[in-house]
């Protein structure tokens, strides 16, 4: 399993690094000079080595790549940096980030439960872009049902 | 494991607020509907049994269709020279059966068995699970010198020695019995000591409970959570959260305790809750007194309520 997180992280990684019209210039440099695929190989090598000891740091890595291009794209950094304007990154992407954040939080098999136990929610969010009028609503839904779901579960909790 | 999906639901939902982004914010829903929906999983119900194949032993537990984490762990003594071997297995969702194998190990007689079934989040805790076998009364009692009136005759086990072997009643039934007798028994008694808190008070009562089953003829050591086993209480020092068991509340140790003398039909166990002297503390701890009055411990709020309690 720890591989597989190691891999489908650099492949996560790669596609956030060569769609984003800044980050992009570190897969074009590095092509560039070492030939193509070499930024490929190297998230993969990267990711791998990492993830056979420690795969949620490597998934958390991938995760904060797509916070780090949110923060690039946010309105709110603008008002305070000089920054272009940008695209946000791709939600299916955050999502599968996260996703394997919460595989790579347990041990093997344990990790893809999790993973598959939290997928309804993945399709929700994924959902909500289908249906931009229902944005508010379906946030507030999905948020309150999260909260209740939290609330009841701490509460037979037994620490 | 818990913590990491509630640490990621964190991350999103302070980095969503922070740059205004709705959607970073929403993906905090994911870790929290999988930590959610686990949390308030039962889990798994469990069954053990064990046999011998060859030169191995195999383990198979039995569960319903609930997913959970088995941890499935030789009671030894805490005592003992060599750590029983302990496994984790997650247990997938309609996956019934879990078997293992493992090496059988030099021993007299097998340990008992004990499974803890936890949901997949670890936030409940099914008791543990043994294997139907016969089990020793209790370590072979050692005689002090003395006296010795005969009581009753009942059935061998092992352990027993062979001097206290009742020939006659054997011959007669087939079977081997031994004869049981009163005397001066050497008893011992461990005073298990929980001193993260109120050090000092808690080290006084420990002392004070020592001295009394002294009195009443125990043979009395100490076991300090975070410390070890001790002849007498260590005048400083500091937990370390490793050994057997480990670091963790007295009443883990006393629930883990009660668990194995199920079967090892052991000693009774007294908790002294050197807090429980405040009203207020012993109102809050009322369920954690059930908790333990339901395995077996007898629950006292002195060392001095020990003197009758013995």
């Amino acid at each position: 399993m720890r591989p597989i997180i190691g891999a489908l992280s650099g492949v996560l990684q790669y596609m956030m690094f060569s769609a984003h019209p800044i980050l992009s210039i570190y897969p074009r440099s590095v092509d560039g000079a070492l030939g193509q695929g070499a930024f490929a190989a190297l998230l993969l090598v990267v990711n791998l080595a990492v993830s056979t000891r420690y795969p949620y740091t490597s998934a958390f890595s991938t995760l904060t790549l797509y916070l780090a291009e949110a923060a690039l794209s946010s309105p709110t950094l603008r008002l305070a940096l000089p920054l272009p304007e940008l695209p946000p990154p791709d939600t299916a992407l955050g999502v599968a980030a996260v996703l394997l954040l919460v595989a790579s939080s347990a041990e093997g098999i344990h990790g893809l439960y999790l993973a598959s136990a939290a997928a309804p929610a993945a399709a929700l969010v994924l959902l909500k872009d289908l249906a931009p009028r229902l944005d508010y609503p379906v946030a507030l839904a999905l948020f309150l049902l999260g909260l209740s779901l939290v609330v009841y579960a701490t509460k037979f909790s037994r620490g | 494991m818990a913590r990491n999906l509630l640490a990621a639901a964190a991350v999103l939902i302070t980095a969503g607020l922070a740059l205004a982004n709705t959607d970073l914010a929403l993906l905090s829903l994911i870790p929290l509907f999988a930590y959610g929906v686990n949390a308030a999983l039962d889990p798994p119900k469990v069954s053990a049994s064990r046999r011998r194949v060859g030169s191995e032993v195999e383990v198979v537990v039995e569960a319903d269709r609930r997913p959970g984490v088995l941890y499935i762990y030789d009671a030894a003594p805490i005592d003992a020279p060599v750590e029983a071997p302990r496994w984790r297995v997650f247990k997938p969702p309609f996956k019934r059966v879990v078997r293992l194998r493992y090496r059988l190990t030099e021993r007299s007689q097998p340990l008992p068995l004990v499974v803890v079934s936890y949901n997949a989040v670890f936030t409940r805790r099914r008791i543990v699970a043994y294997v139907e076998e016969r089990r020793p009364a209790a370590n072979p009692a050692q005689r002090g010198h003395g006296v010795e009136e005969f009581v009753e005759v009942r059935q061998y086990q092992p352990g027993d020695p062979m001097k206290l072997i009742n020939w006659k009643a054997s011959a007669k039934t087939g079977e081997l019995y031994v004869n049981v007798r009163t005397g001066p028994e050497l008893r011992n008694a461990v005073v298990v000591v929980d001193a993260r808190r109120l050090r000092s008070l808690v080290a006084a009562e420990a002392a004070r409970a020592a001295e009394i089953l002294s009195e009443k003829g125990f043979e009395v050591t100490y076991y300090v959570l975070g410390h070890g086993p001790a002849t007498s209480l260590p005048g400083d020092f500091t937990p370390a959260c490793e050994g057997n068991p480990p670091c963790g509340d007295v009443t883990v140790y006393v629930g883990s305790l009660s668990d194995v003398c199920i079967v090892m039909n052991c000693r009774p166990m007294y908790y002294v809750d050197v807090a429980g002297a405040n009203a207020l503390v012993a109102l809050r701890r009322l369920a954690l007194y059930k908790r333990l009055r339901d395995s077996g411990a007898v629950v006292l709020r002195g060392a001095e309520a020990l003197r009758k309690a013995l």
